[in-house]
């Protein structure tokens, strides 16, 4: 199949993207016979007149090339109406109407911006890749690829763990070549995944808020201490619990309202799975109990932000005393 | 040749050399070894743990004549003129002084041209957190498109502040502290190598504080080392870090938990004559209460700041005498006391105020502060307050609450409504009386006496009251009201509340309309 010269690649997930580029590249380079040049271009940073000036293309190191103009501010819907932007498409679409022999333009955005003024103009000559995100089953089996291609070992669950993880391709790429530098020639195993995913501030985090909310006070300070070895400061922690509470409050008093889960899910802007758990929560603190720990937080804050005192010692107080609250209940 | 600091000294310059970091090391051993080197590295981690230590190492094996088993051979034009600092091809930026849009396009530009000297470009991008948005966006180009030749090592203090799309462009090593055990070991090394004699006593102490960075405790021991010479005690090590010795914390905190003044006050007097400063010891006294704390929750699993193994069993025992919510409270008060400390100068004084408080604290259970604010407002005998608090955690808490604030209402209405009669009269009298009066507030009418309160920022108007004229008419209006004749004393609310951080912070929060300061 012939390829066309205006591509517009859009999707989420940059490692797709980048890859139908190399796809793009290695056609072309096998219909010209020749390696061709990939040239990035910053589109944000010239101006129409130099843009121009880039795209026009002679052949002169290589027969072929493939320009790649990748997310330029103007191709997003916000400045869509800015003067110097229409100048710029105007331009653009005349220069781009008429195909260059052997030159491929490849423009990127994160969404199909068919709508686009310029994609508008240049109508049917552009050629629309639409890069998505594999579904978990289809990321699973990418796991597997990548693994067998690095002749790495994996233990049954690690590729369902790292395609559930929420992580970007390229990340799972990375952490993966990563894995198997360390572990080759031995197996990738569920606890080095764990571990590894563990070290993310989010999900210590959680931990932390988690183990807060039932007052399960080991696991509370083995949560802030992994948070603290991750390099972590007491006041964003202490923001993260504050935020959790808050939404504890809001679900507490839906669920008194007579509210059930999904409305909850609704009204506070949370997740399912999380509405669940603090609903959970919610029932083993009092209102009493909970002004009180807004107290303690108030406390806290004043103690980070407006005393000398050690912001790690003063989060580690506030974690047993909010966990021993419900000692005497 | 002039001195070098120990930790430059003893910067490893093998892969072999790093202390701890042994899977981090692995894997770039064996990128290095089968030639999978990536483009771009991010290295995370608390400070001295070794992230600048190991860019170093792979900018010299990536360009070293003659690597062995990843290593480089720090011998080779390359690997020397690395060492010295004069390689073209291996750029130091510090992010934190480097920060903007600029630095970065100017980056972006050079990044293109070839290696000028080596085979690899390596760029260590030193604190790379401290970059700005738009700089951050122009790295993201630049990691997207990498040329062959270069090789990005970015290090971080502070994961958390690198935006998720640099994170996945590069590979991740987070560096962990290292324990106790690792720095000791290390330290012993070097110590070895310098002729040093060092008690384990004092390594421990060195490596405990040193938070688990290298590099710090490293600093502390050349510390030591320059004041104290080659032979270092614990005493020494003490004296030197400004610490306090844990032994002595512990029969401290001994003598506080059974309430002995006289011990606290001799043992806080000859601390004071040995030369200890007074916001050292309540610092020390804090972390000791801390390692309590934690030590009660987490038993031998807890990281202990300032108790060594040797006076554990004293941790012990001294937990025997007490129970966490006094420890909670004693680790409050005393915080509150290093707080007026750093502002006082009559440190002594402020020293023993401080111990003597934490003996003053009562022994009730700091969880039950939530069971008196509910049932807080009525007086009542001690079983009394016990029983209702008991009550009121299996009643709707709610509900207790509704009530009490009633009560509180309730009770607050009298004196504003008879404030509000006195002020109508003034009123029908004389309008800039009333306006003078306005800003006051009725703090007392009883027995003849009327006690009218005014913020401090309201001088003005208390003055002009207490002119002859607005006088006789607040004294006739008083007559009016209540029936006979009244002294008026005219005061200054003690406003010290507003300066109250929590009032502060309430105010800034919620607006100064809102918020009312009762006592």
């Amino acid at each position: 199949m012939a390829i066309s010269n205006l591509i517009l690649i859009y999707g989420t997930e940059p490692y797709l993207i980048d890859k139908e580029i190399e796809r793009v590249r290695a056609e072309l380079s096998r219909e010209g016979g020749a390696e061709a040049e990939l040239v990035y271009i910053d589109a944000d940073e010239l101006t129409a007149q130099q843009l121009l000036e880039q795209l026009d293309f002679s052949p002169l190191f290589a027969l072929e090339r493939v320009v790649v103009i990748r997310r330029p501010s103007w191709l997003g819907k916000t400045r869509r109406k800015a003067s110097k932007v229409e100048q710029l498409v105007e331009g653009l679409a005349a220069f781009l109407s008429e195909p260059i022999p052997g030159q491929v333009v490849i423009f990127t955005a994160e969404e199909d911006v068919s709508s686009h003024p310029l994609m508008k103009k240049l109508g049917k000559a552009v050629h629309k890749v639409a890069c998505v995100r594999p579904n978990p089953q289809g990321l699973e089996t990418w796991v597997k690829q990548l693994a067998a291609a690095l002749n790495q070992p994996l233990a049954p669950p690690v590729a369902k763990m790292l395609a559930s993880s929420g992580q970007d391709m390229y990340y799972l790429q990375r952490l993966l070549e990563k894995l198997s530098l360390q572990k080759s020639p031995e197996m990738i195993t569920e606890q080095d995944v764990a571990e590894e995913l563990d070290q993310q501030i989010e999900t210590s985090v959680f931990k932390l808020t988690d183990a807060l909310l039932n007052r399960r006070s080991r696991e509370a300070l083995k949560a802030y201490y992994q948070l603290l070895r991750q390099g972590g400061q007491p006041t964003f922690f202490l923001y993260m619990i504050i935020r959790q509470f808050m939404l504890l409050g809001k679900v507490k008093h839906f669920s008194q309202e007579g509210m059930h889960q999904a409305a909850i899910a609704k009204a506070t802007g949370a997740r399912d799975f999380a509405v669940k758990r603090l609903l959970s929560a919610a029932s083993q603190y009092s209102w009493d109990e909970l002004k009180r720990c807004f107290e303690l937080f108030l406390q806290a804050d004043i103690n980070l932000k407006s005393s000398g005192r050690d912001g790690k010692i003063v989060l580690e107080a506030l974690i047993i005393e909010v966990c021993g609250q419900g000692r005497r209940r | 040749m002039s001195y070098m600091a120990l930790y430059r000294a003893w910067r490893p310059q093998h892969f072999a050399e790093v202390v701890g970091q042994e899977r981090t090391v692995k894997a770039l051993q064996n990128a290095l070894k089968q030639g999978r080197v990536s483009h771009a590295y991010l290295f995370s981690g608390p400070r001295g743990t070794g992230k600048t230590s190991i860019a170093k190492i792979v900018a010299r094996a990536v360009n070293c004549a003659h690597p062995r088993e990843g290593e480089p051979c720090n011998q080779c034009p390359y690997c020397l003129d690395i060492l010295q600092g004069n390689f073209m091809d291996v750029i130091e930026i510090d992010a934190a002084s480097n920060r903007g849009i600029d630095e970065i396009r100017d980056l972006r530009e050079k990044v293109r041209m070839l290696p000028a000297q080596g085979k690899k470009k390596v760029y260590i991008i030193d604190e790379v957190h401290m970059l700005t948005t738009e700089a951050f966006n122009a790295l993201l180009k630049t990691l997207e498109e990498p040329p062959d030749s270069v090789i990005f090592i970015l290090a971080t203090t502070e994961l958390q502040k690198i935006p998720a799309t640099i994170l996945s462009r590069c590979q991740s090593y987070h560096f962990r502290r290292l324990t106790a055990a690792e720095i000791v070991e290390r330290l012993r090394q070097v110590a070895l190598s310098n002729n040093m004699s060092v008690s384990e006593e004092a390594f421990d102490l060195i490596a405990r504080r040193a938070n688990g960075g290298l590099r710090d405790a490293l600093s502390s021991l050349d510390q030591i080392y320059s004041y104290k010479g080659a032979q270092i005690s614990k005493t020494d090590a003490l004296e030197v870090m400004g610490l306090v010795d844990d032994m002595f914390l512990s029969r401290l905190m001994a003598a506080v938990f059974s309430r002995d003044v006289g011990t606290v006050i001799t043992m806080l007097g000859e601390a004071l004559q040995e030369g200890k400063e007074a916001q050292q010891i309540v610092r020390e006294a804090v972390l000791y209460l801390r390692d309590l704390m934690v030590y009660s929750l987490l038993g031998k699993e807890a990281e202990l700041a300032v108790v060594t193994e040797s006076a554990r069993p004293h941790l012990e025992s001294v937990l025997g005498q007490t129970d966490i919510s006094a420890i909670m409270k004693a680790l409050n008060a005393l915080m509150a006391g290093a707080d007026r400390l750093r502002y006082s100068e009559g440190n002594r004084f402020q020293l023993e105020l401080a111990f003597l408080e934490l003996m003053a604290v009562p022994a009730e259970p700091a969880w039950d502060n939530l069971s008196l604010t509910a049932v807080s407002a009525p007086k009542a005998s001690p079983k009394k307050s016990a029983r209702a608090a008991e009550n009121t955690l299996v009643e709707d808490s709610s509900h207790s609450s509704a009530k009490t604030s009633a009560r509180k209402k309730e009770a607050a209405k009298a004196p504003q409504q008879e404030w509000g009669r006195l002020l109508a009269a003034v009123k029908d009298k004389k309008i800039p009386t009333h306006a003078l009066l306005a800003q006051g507030k009725l703090l007392e009418h009883d027995k003849g006496q009327v006690t009218i309160g005014f913020k401090k920022a309201y001088k003005f108007h208390k003055e002009k009251l207490e002119e002859n004229a607005n006088k006789h008419i607040l004294d006739e209006a008083i007559k009016e009201i209540w029936g006979g004749a009244a002294s008026v004393r005219l005061v200054f609310l003690d406003d010290d509340a507003s300066q109250d951080p929590v009032v502060k912070k309430a105010r800034e929060l919620f607006g100064e309309e809102i918020v009312e300061v009762k006592e």
